[in-house]
């Protein structure tokens, strides 16, 4: 019990400074919602450029479909919705964050087996079809509180992956 | 030689350790391991092998044993998982090498929970995780087991103390979650978060069951009190642990909570019940304990292990073909299996919460009257 008194404070301390762990003894938090009046979600969208000039839409279910997990927090780590920030100074938390930033951010977006993968994925939802490059654009949707209306929508990074057309 | 009396608090506290939970019987702890083991089996084992189709570049593993690994591994490891995930489970269920046969549930879920989190984000599944290896410990394979066909129970009654562990480990998840929530400023009056996450919900399409009721409610006094009473209600988490009789309160009102959270934001959080059920002095009606001597009975007393082996083949098989039976075969019929079963399962847990809440007011206000006290 002596141990548990001191490591279960511990290692929350580290999850919500740093990063969380796994496995952690925690349930999730939950962040603060930004406004009063309004709510923002970002919503990924895709849509996939064929060698014969058409385009098509795909959803982000049906191109992560056998990913239980919710597939905005994959997404977020393959396509950034935000540059990361710059962490600057020497101090222990400050290096600790920035380590654990350099080590589990991946090449995402810019590794060629994710390209690889993106391809193929196109391929067996178009069946057929000769995919030559996927966009991926983040967009913010901001729905009013009380009426749940579409109040705006503005598009954050976006991101363009050239596929293998015409293997 | 002199001996030291323990002090007052030292004896309270061993009291709280050791003798919290003595009105929980073998019997009752046995149920919780049948259902626990059943349900995983029939509709809720969690499936690995989807990771498999997707390459290294979808590995990004938080801070722990998995970020050592330079990748998933390949894809006959994950068939491995599940194959031991269904042998440990008949396992479990049947009561063979209980300890055991818990441990290794404990560490499959963990690995192949590791792998899944690896994908980017954390699904908090860690006590349904633990909860095995603990119950084992407290005691659940004692009864309506092979283990105690084959005469490997010991005498006397099991210790209760790893309960008050695994209570003590709840009590601080729904703290941490309550106390972060608090230093994101879920109390600040001019924000409503719980609004916030219901209208992002609804925006990714969860819009089942009340979700657009609620969301058509446009009271920033109700979404307060829904921001205060979550932030109360799990930061209480630490403090039941005190008491059994607390404790038990407000799995309770939890249990009622999961439920409404299925119904706004359609979180379905059905996985922490059964173990929840351990804390519980669950009576077994006569007739369904008779019945399950009879089952045990039949089983043999020796080569048990035998027995393991062959139905969880048939588990594993049938699992790796076609997921967990009891929910493909309604997916089958045309009802949603796993909704279905989720949905049951919270609506009963909250039933029953709503039932134990009812039963201690009761008793509360029954003994105000014997002492003379108007409970208004």
């Amino acid at each position: 019990m002596a141990a548990l008194a001191v490591a279960l404070p511990l290692h929350l301390l580290f999850a919500v400074v740093v990063s969380e762990p796994y496995p952690a003894i925690m349930f999730p938090s939950f962040g603060k919602s930004p406004t009063a009046d309004s709510s923002v979600a970002p919503e990924p969208r895709f849509q996939v450029a064929f060698a014969d000039g058409t385009t098509a839409a795909i959803t982000a279910d049906e191109l992560l479909t056998d990913i239980p997990i919710g597939n905005q927090s994959v997404l977020q780590k393959l396509f950034p919705r935000r540059e990361p920030k710059e962490l600057t100074g020497g101090g222990l938390v400050t290096s600790i964050r920035r380590w654990v930033n350099r080590h589990l951010t991946g090449n995402g977006v810019f590794d060629p087996a994710f390209a690889g993968w993106l391809d193929d994925r196109t391929r067996e939802l178009h069946p057929g079809r000769d995919p030559v490059s996927l966009t991926m654009t983040w967009v913010d949707v901001e729905i009013e509180a009380g009426s749940g209306d579409v109040m705006s929508e503005t598009e954050r990074n976006n991101y363009t992956v050239e596929l293998g057309g015409g293997r | 030689m002199t001996t030291t009396a323990p002090t007052t608090t030292s004896r309270r506290f061993d009291q709280w350790l050791f003798d919290n939970y003595d009105d929980v019987t073998d019997d009752s702890l046995a149920v919780v391991r049948i259902l626990y083991a059943g349900v995983f089996l029939l509709f809720m084992q969690p499936e690995f092998t989807w990771i498999e189709s997707f390459t290294d570049s979808f590995f990004f593993p938080p801070i722990g044993p998995f970020l050592v690994l330079p990748g998933f591994p390949p894809g006959p490891f994950f068939v491995v998982v599940e194959i031991v995930l269904s042998v440990s489970l008949v396992a479990v269920a049947l009561g063979w090498r209980t300890g055991w046969a818990s441990l290794v549930t404990t560490l499959t879920l963990l690995a192949g929970f590791g792998f899944t989190y690896s994908f980017g984000k954390i699904d908090h599944t860690i006590f349904v995780v633990l909860a095995p290896t603990l119950l084992a410990a407290a005691g659940w394979g004692r009864r309506w087991s092979l283990d105690e066909r084959a005469g490997r129970v010991g005498p006397g009654p099991a210790a209760r103390w790893p309960l008050v562990v695994l209570m003590v480990l709840l009590g601080w998840m729904f703290f941490s979650s309550g106390i972060q929530k608090l230093a994101n400023g879920w109390l600040d009056p001019t924000v409503q978060s719980t609004r916030g996450h219901h209208l992002n919900h609804l925006i990714r399409g969860d819009d089942a069951l009340l979700a657009v009721r609620v969301a058509e409610l446009d009271n920033r006094v109700l979404y307060e009190l829904m921001d205060v009473g979550t932030v109360l209600l799990e930061c209480a988490g630490l403090v039941a642990v005190v008491s059994r009789r607390w404790f038990r309160n407000f799995l309770a009102t939890v249990a009622i909570f999961h439920l409404s959270i299925l119904a706004v934001l359609n979180i379905p959080f059905w996985g922490n019940l059964i173990p929840y059920l351990a804390f519980f002095p669950v009576s077994v009606a006569p007739r369904p304990g008779r019945w399950l001597d009879a089952v045990m009975a039949r089983l043999p007393s020796v080569g048990g292990g035998a027995v393991v082996a062959g139905v969880g083949a048939v588990a594993a098989v049938v699992m790796l073909a076609v997921g967990p039976p009891g929910t493909a075969l309604l997916d089958a019929i045309g009802i949603g299996g796993e909704i279905l079963v989720t949905r049951s399962m919270l609506a009963a847990g909250a039933v029953l919460g709503a039932w134990w809440l009812a039963r201690e007011l009761l008793g509360w206000m029954s003994g105000l009257r014997r002492r003379g006290v108007s409970p208004a």
